[in-house]
């Protein structure tokens, strides 16, 4: 039995097909990467998957179970981030965690834990709230009950690196505990770190079911170097440069897949200046998934 | 269940209170003012003598409703004004669940393990026990400061009068509730539901004022939340009330089932 699972699952909004006969299966225990650019239909998947929106044909399982039948026992065992704030404004942190307490009649034993790594102040009313403490509280509120299924839309939306990392420690610990995790994002460096697998969506449809090794090797970096004196740019004539260019004393090199390669090469060379950025996403999806 | 019902009551709690304040204050002027409308009784009866029949009877007024301090709040204060605090405050607590979608807070209660059926019945009964919350004390309040004032008061005919009223929010709330899950959109209710009153205020007076109209009556709800006859002449027409509560439970049942079916996110 499957964590989650779709069958040929389509949604339309109208004359807009927002998915498109989707297959897709999550094993208990997996760190679930769900990767796609904006629009793709990642929310829309997630959406499905809480059950706030209905399927036009197909079928949404949760723990082998039709999601619209059996609600109440499944979101017992599932926590959910939305890609968008849900708390409400005039509420303190501190009242969100009693209502929901309270709604599903249990205490949640690790909510202290999570308010002390996360340095959340749970007395400040939400509206005085910054986008980055506003995204802990809807973390804290995801997690707090230690589900056994996680479902994050974008969940690192709005933190600095250092929270990342944290709210990374906090959900390997869970996944060590038994949590299955399920998260979008259109940050591939954060699904290679942290995933064990990936699917990816583009235009409504599930174009590729990824390992992290496959993924890897879809890298794109963009390096440019400024040298110290003249390099030849057929050194750099690898199976990895994608392109090489020449502008105004700088050198432009497209790397798809494994940078190393390429940084022996330049290791050897002596340089004025060099600058390493990873391709968006949206770059990659175009080399790979047109 | 009762845990969201219980917390978007109380969410509203201290608004739905500024709405006493604000009719408090306003029975205490009337009741300032009563004893001087009531000594000049004789004059106001030769004024109204030289006005039209129909005019009066659209206004609901005639002799006796300068009399009682229950028909001159019905003139003064019921229709409209009342009316208006009223749906200012069923208005919001119906409509929680179109505001919730658009603001996304939706996603946070409806990711919680309780059913559809149970978070719309929870909003519902909660914007009943709100509705109720202003009804009933709104109507008490006048007892009260009629005590205060030491004007007598018809205490038989405020009974009934809150009978109606509360029957009366009931199917209103039902109605707006419906209506938000079907439309979706709380602003687009609320101007239906304004269209609505001035309507039925419109065909009431229609029906009173033209006599060959009288049947126009029949299709506004003044004809059957009528305060004059409830509260200023203590009488009451059962078979309204069990009108309003059916009515009620039917339009509870549509959202219900509408709301089973809907996508509730953005």
């Amino acid at each position: 039995m499957y964590a989650i699972e779709l069958k040929k699952v389509t949604k339309k909004f109208g004359d807009v097909t927002a998915l498109n006969s989707v297959d897709l299966a999550v094993n208990k225990g997996e760190i679930f990467g769900f990767l796609g650019p904006n629009g793709a239909g990642k929310t829309t998947t997630i959406r499905l998957l809480m059950d706030f929106i209905r399927p036009t044909s197909g079928q949404v399982l949760i723990n082998g179970s039709p999601v619209s039948e059996n609600a109440e026992k499944i979101r017992s065992k599932v926590g959910y981030l939305s890609c968008e704030d849900t708390s409400f404004p005039s509420w303190t942190g501190r009242e969100h965690f009693q209502f929901l307490q309270k709604l599903r009649g249990v205490k949640s034993g690790i909510l202290t834990d999570l308010i002390k790594r996360l340095d959340f102040n749970s007395r400040a009313v939400v509206r005085t709230l910054s986008s980055g403490n506003l995204q802990k509280l809807n973390l804290i509120l995801a997690v707090m009950f230690e589900p056994e299924l996680i479902i994050l839309d974008e969940p690192t939306r709005a933190l600095d690196p250092l929270l990342q990392h944290e709210i990374f420690n906090i959900l390997s610990g869970m996944n060590k505990k038994g949590s299955t995790i399920f998260m979008s994002s259109h940050n591939l460096s954060e699904v290679e770190n942290f995933c064990t697998r990936t699917g990816i969506i583009k235009q409504g449809k599930l174009v590729s079911m990824e390992g992290m090794k496959e993924l890897k090797a879809k890298q794109m970096f963009n390096v440019e170097i400024i040298p110290d004196g003249t390099i030849e740019t057929r050194l750099f004539k690898i199976p990895t440069v994608d392109s090489v260019e020449k502008i105004s004393g700088k050198i432009k090199i497209k790397v798809k897949g494994d940078i190393n390669p390429l940084m022996k090469i330049l290791a050897g060379q002596k340089l004025k200046d060099i600058s390493i950025g990873k391709a968006a996403l949206e770059e990659i999806f175009l080399e790979f998934y047109k | 269940m009762k845990e969201l019902a219980l917390k978007l009551f109380w969410k509203r709690f201290k608004s739905i209170n500024v709405s006493h304040l604000v009719n408090a204050g306003l029975i205490f002027i009337y009741a300032l003012t009563f004893p001087m409308i009531t000594g000049q009784q004789e004059t106001l009866m030769e004024l109204m003598k030289s006005l039209p029949e129909g005019f009066l009877k659209a206004l609901g007024i005639d002799a006796s409703t300068m009399m009682t301090f229950e028909s001159f709040l019905v003139g003064k204060h019921i229709i409209p004004i009342w009316l208006i605090i009223l749906f200012i405050v069923i208005i919001p607590s119906a409509t929680f669940i179109s505001k919730s979608i658009s603001n996304n807070t939706s996603e946070l209660i409806f990711a919680q393990p309780i059913s559809r059926t149970k978070s719309s019945l929870s909003v519902l009964i909660s914007a009943i026990l709100q509705s109720l919350y202003f009804t009933v004390p709104s109507i008490l309040i006048c007892i009260v400061v009629s005590w205060l004032f030491n004007i007598d008061v018809a205490y038989q005919n405020y009974f009934l009068f809150t009978i109606s009223a509360i029957g009366f929010s009931f199917v209103f709330t039902c109605l707006i509730f419906f209506l938000d899950v079907l439309i979706g959109d709380s602003g687009k209710v609320s101007g239906l539901i304004i269209i609505f009153t001035i309507g039925s205020y419109a065909l009431d007076i229609l029906s009173k004022v033209i006599s060959d109209l009288d049947f126009l009556k029949y299709f506004s709800f003044f004809h059957y939340f009528d305060a004059n006859a409830s509260l200023g002449s203590g009488q009451i027409e059962w078979l309204y009330i069990v009108g309003f509560i059916l009515l009620g439970t039917v339009f509870s049942v549509l959202a219900v089932w509408k709301f089973n079916k809907k996508n509730i996110s953005r």
